[in-house]
């Protein structure tokens, strides 16, 4: 499975890009910015978008948006710190597929991955 | 697929271990002397190295010295018992095995000297997690001073706010993740402080403002500081669920006071100096308990605030305390009906802080589960400890099964631990002998073996094991496993004791449970009150208004009553439309306040019947109290009950206090509506 993970901050990426591969056996590629993930996802087939909401420049959303009207259909779940259920109601509407919690603990992130891929 | 070189000369014992070890999954090659070990291990890299002693051609030790020159896995030497007494000491050797040797305990101990793949993949990743949060950490002062910097210059110059919210924000989502829990709160703090001014920009001019910014950037330092202590007591563990404290006082001092005070008990505390804010905490992570000061400022009704903490889906059961120096019943009513289990006064408060915060701790732990752990291994069986505990698991240890069962009747048990292998009884067997009684037919057990043996494995299970695993345990492992029976069991329990429709406990289930509750006020010569009530005309409501809307009014009144009241206080649906509330170690005027507020509040909840027309319900109860009325459950049940008939009889709508009648009659008569 084809994961690609999108977050500014390095120790984001690093930690969870750690997790993904070695707890999670996931194959990983990495953006810093929903601009680059736009280009990443045209270009090359993705399973899941894991992308980080809040980022400078163009944010999740707004990057879930445009994927989609570059018809990029791939799956987007938001990792993001803003968890209240009218934030996660307003993700969901925009057509993300799920919402992961910041902080997560790397140990049991792939879980909540496939959890959210099986739901 | 582990590879065993195997030296030896003896083809009996070169043939017996071979065939052991094969049966296990092991790849087993032979040399015989000193110059075929040399090209075997050269050629096949070798997980362990098993050296027999009475090879003619060479001394055991010469050849330990040879494999030691050619590879670093672990040796394992064969030999007569006199020699290995002889030469253990100086040949620091992981295992030494005598002549002639047990062959199920031989394989099964090799087996455990080398890991398996999976346990060796997750080790390393352990370590490289430990590597990075090394890094993280490293680098944590000079981000901490980074956003302190940004937070001067976005006072000096309100267009440099972005930039430190931003700062804020990053270390809040990082911290976390990197196990730096404390630090991610407080910088969580901090972002939300900070982006309070982009919705006002008049706060960026305010001093006071900018203190509580600078004690939340305060509170992120000294969460730093404290994270590498807990990083000590628990290496590479990352599952220790945090038992926290949310205090919330406005009062800067008297915030800074307890988390001193928290520092000293290793307590977990999060402070909040305002609703919001704790509110915030509150909806992001459980707690444990919440300390809330009674007078939180002219605005704030601290009682109100409880009753919202308590309805953040993480925090429905956390225990709640009040600081006040005011004893008034009023207060004391609206303090337990928002959920209160103590009071404390902000005077004696070193003290009393302590125990209560303990008391809390425990209780909470107890509420999670409780956990015995059987293991001989004093090591073992600590590990095991420490792991569950740091869960929020309640547990205590035995060394052998002697005294389980006594244990078990005084302390009680969730979940219960076993080692295979225990001195006299194994544990396959104490398993079998448990799920002979009836008592602890149900108990969810965990057997723990070090052999990785699908027929030992078949053996637990037969014998009624609920899970079985092996060793090595993984901290992460152990607590998932136990997660998943202790959520089971408490599936099979809420199911046996909750009310589908009301929410609230079931009949049987509050029986059970106000007998204990009542034995306790006996032996503890407490007080203890009963309100006992009955939905005013529910027939009529069924009859006239569907019977949809009559299960939504049975539905509201258990959510009303779930959502009031401490924790230890019991509410159950009594069947139909009764419903019972015990107080434990309250009198009875304190429940005819509390019973006289519920019916307040539940009379002004608009209804609306299947047609879409709005009405209103009341309730009448009646009130009794031990010892006043009665030293048994029946007594004090036909007590209220009697109350309860003479409040219909004389008009409904209205709580029946000790002999006298009491109305309230500002309330709204809803019977008039129907």
């Amino acid at each position: 499975m084809k994961i690609l993970l999108v977050d500014d901050e390095e120790d984001i990426r690093k930690v969870a890009r750690l997790s993904l591969v070695g707890v999670g056996k996931f194959d990983v590629m990495m953006c810093s910015g929903a601009a680059d993930a736009l280009t990443a996802a045209g270009e090359s087939q993705f399973d899941l978008i894991l992308m980080d909401m809040m980022m400078p420049g163009m944010d999740g959303l707004e990057g879930l948006r445009r994927m989609r009207e570059a018809d990029i259909t791939t799956p987007v779940v938001f990792m993001t710190a803003k968890v209240q259920k009218k934030e996660v109601e307003g993700y969901l509407a925009a057509g993300a597929l799920g919402v992961i919690e910041k902080p997560f603990n790397p140990m049991t992130l792939p879980d909540e991955i496939r959890g959210i891929l099986k739901r | 697929m582990t590879t065993v070189l195997l030296i030896n000369d003896d083809d009996d014992i070169a043939q017996l271990v071979r065939s052991l070890l094969q049966a296990r999954g092991m790849t087993v090659l032979d040399a015989h002397d000193e110059s075929t070990v040399e090209k075997q291990l050269r050629e096949f890299p070798a997980d362990v190295v098993v050296i027999d002693s009475d090879i003619r051609s060479a001394t055991s030790l010469h050849l330990i010295n040879v494999v030691r020159s050619l590879t670093k896995v672990p040796i394992v030497l064969l030999t007569e018992a006199s020699l290995a007494l002889r030469c253990l000491p100086s040949l620091d050797l992981p295992l030494v095995f005598s002549k002639p040797i047990d062959v199920n305990d031989f394989a099964e101990r090799i087996m455990a000297l080398v890991p398996t793949e999976e346990a060796e993949v997750l080790s390393d990743l352990t370590a490289q997690l430990a590597d990075l949060r090394k890094v993280f950490a490293d680098a944590l002062p000079s981000k901490l001073d980074t956003l302190s910097e940004a937070v001067s210059a976005a006072q000096m110059d309100p267009a440099h706010i972005e930039v430190a919210h931003m700062l804020a924000h990053r270390l809040h989502g990082s911290a976390g993740s990197y196990g730096f829990e404390a630090v991610g709160h407080a910088a969580a703090g901090l972002e939300d402080l900070l982006a309070d001014v982009f919705e006002n920009r008049q706060l960026a001019s305010q001093n006071a403002f900018w203190e509580s910014v600078r004690s939340a950037l305060q509170d992120t330092r000294m969460s730093a500081n404290r994270a590498p202590e807990l990083e000590a007591i628990a290496p590479g563990v990352l599952i220790g669920r945090t038992r926290a404290i949310l205090v919330v006082d406005d009062d800067p001092d008297f915030l800074r006071l307890v988390k001193a005070n928290s520092r000293a008990l290793m307590i977990d505390v999060v402070t909040a100096q305002t609703p919001q804010e704790a509110l915030q905490y509150a909806r992001t992570r459980p707690f444990v308990a919440a300390l809330l000061d009674v007078h939180l400022g002219p605005n704030t009704n601290a009682f109100e605030l409880a009753k919202e903490i308590r309805r953040t889906p993480q925090n429905e059961s956390l225990r709640i305390a009040f600081v006040s120096g005011d004893g008034a019943m009023q207060t004391r009513v609206s303090a337990i009906e928002a959920g209160a289990s103590k009071f404390l006064e902000k005077t004696t408060l070193n003290d009393s802080f302590a125990t209560t915060m303990e008391a809390f701790l425990k209780s909470s732990a107890d509420d999670r589960g409780r956990v015995i752990v059987v293991e001989d291994d004093a090591d073992t069986r600590e590990m095991y400890m420490f792991i569950l505990e740091q869960a929020g698991y309640s547990v205590s240890g035995l060394e052998c099964a002697d005294v389980l069962v006594e244990t078990l009747e005084e302390k009680g048990a969730d979940l219960l631990l076993l080692d295979v292998n225990l001195p006299r009884l194994s544990g396959v067997d104490v398993c079998r002998a448990l799920r002979m009684s009836e008592r602890w037919g149900l108990l969810p057990i965990l057997i723990v073996t070090s052999l990785a043996d699908a027929r030992l494995r078949v053996n637990a299970y037969r014998a009624g094991a609920s899970d079985v695993m092996s060793k090595p345990v993984l901290p992460e492992e152990l607590v998932a496993r136990a997660d998943a029976q202790m959520e089971r069991a408490r599936l099979l329990r809420d199911r046996a004791d909750k009310d589908g429709l009301s929410g609230l406990m079931s009949r049987r289930a509050l029986l059970e449970n106000f007998q204990r509750v009542l034995g306790r006020c006996k032996r503890e010569l407490e007080p203890l009150a009963l309100v006992f009530l009955d939905i005013d005309r529910f027939k009529m409501v069924n009859d006239t208004r569907g019977h949809l809307a009559g299960d939504r009014v049975i539905a509201r009144l258990g959510e009303l009553m779930r959502q009031r009241y401490r924790v230890e206080d019991l509410r159950g649906r009594w069947g139909g439309e009764e419903f019972a509330l015990v107080f434990p170690g309250q009198e009875r005027e304190f429940a005819t306040h509390a019973a006289e507020n519920l019916l307040r509040e539940f009379s002004r909840i608009p209804f609306y019947s299947d047609d879409g027309t709005e009405f209103y319900v009341t309730f009448t109860a009646g009130i009794s109290g031990y010892p006043d009325d009665g030293e048994s459950l029946e007594a004090l049940f036909r007590c209220a009950d009697d109350r309860l008939y003479a409040g219909k009889r004389s008009g409904r709508n209205r709580i029946m206090g000790a002999g006298s009648l009491t109305e309230v009659s500002e309330i709204w008569d809803a019977e008039e509506g129907l």
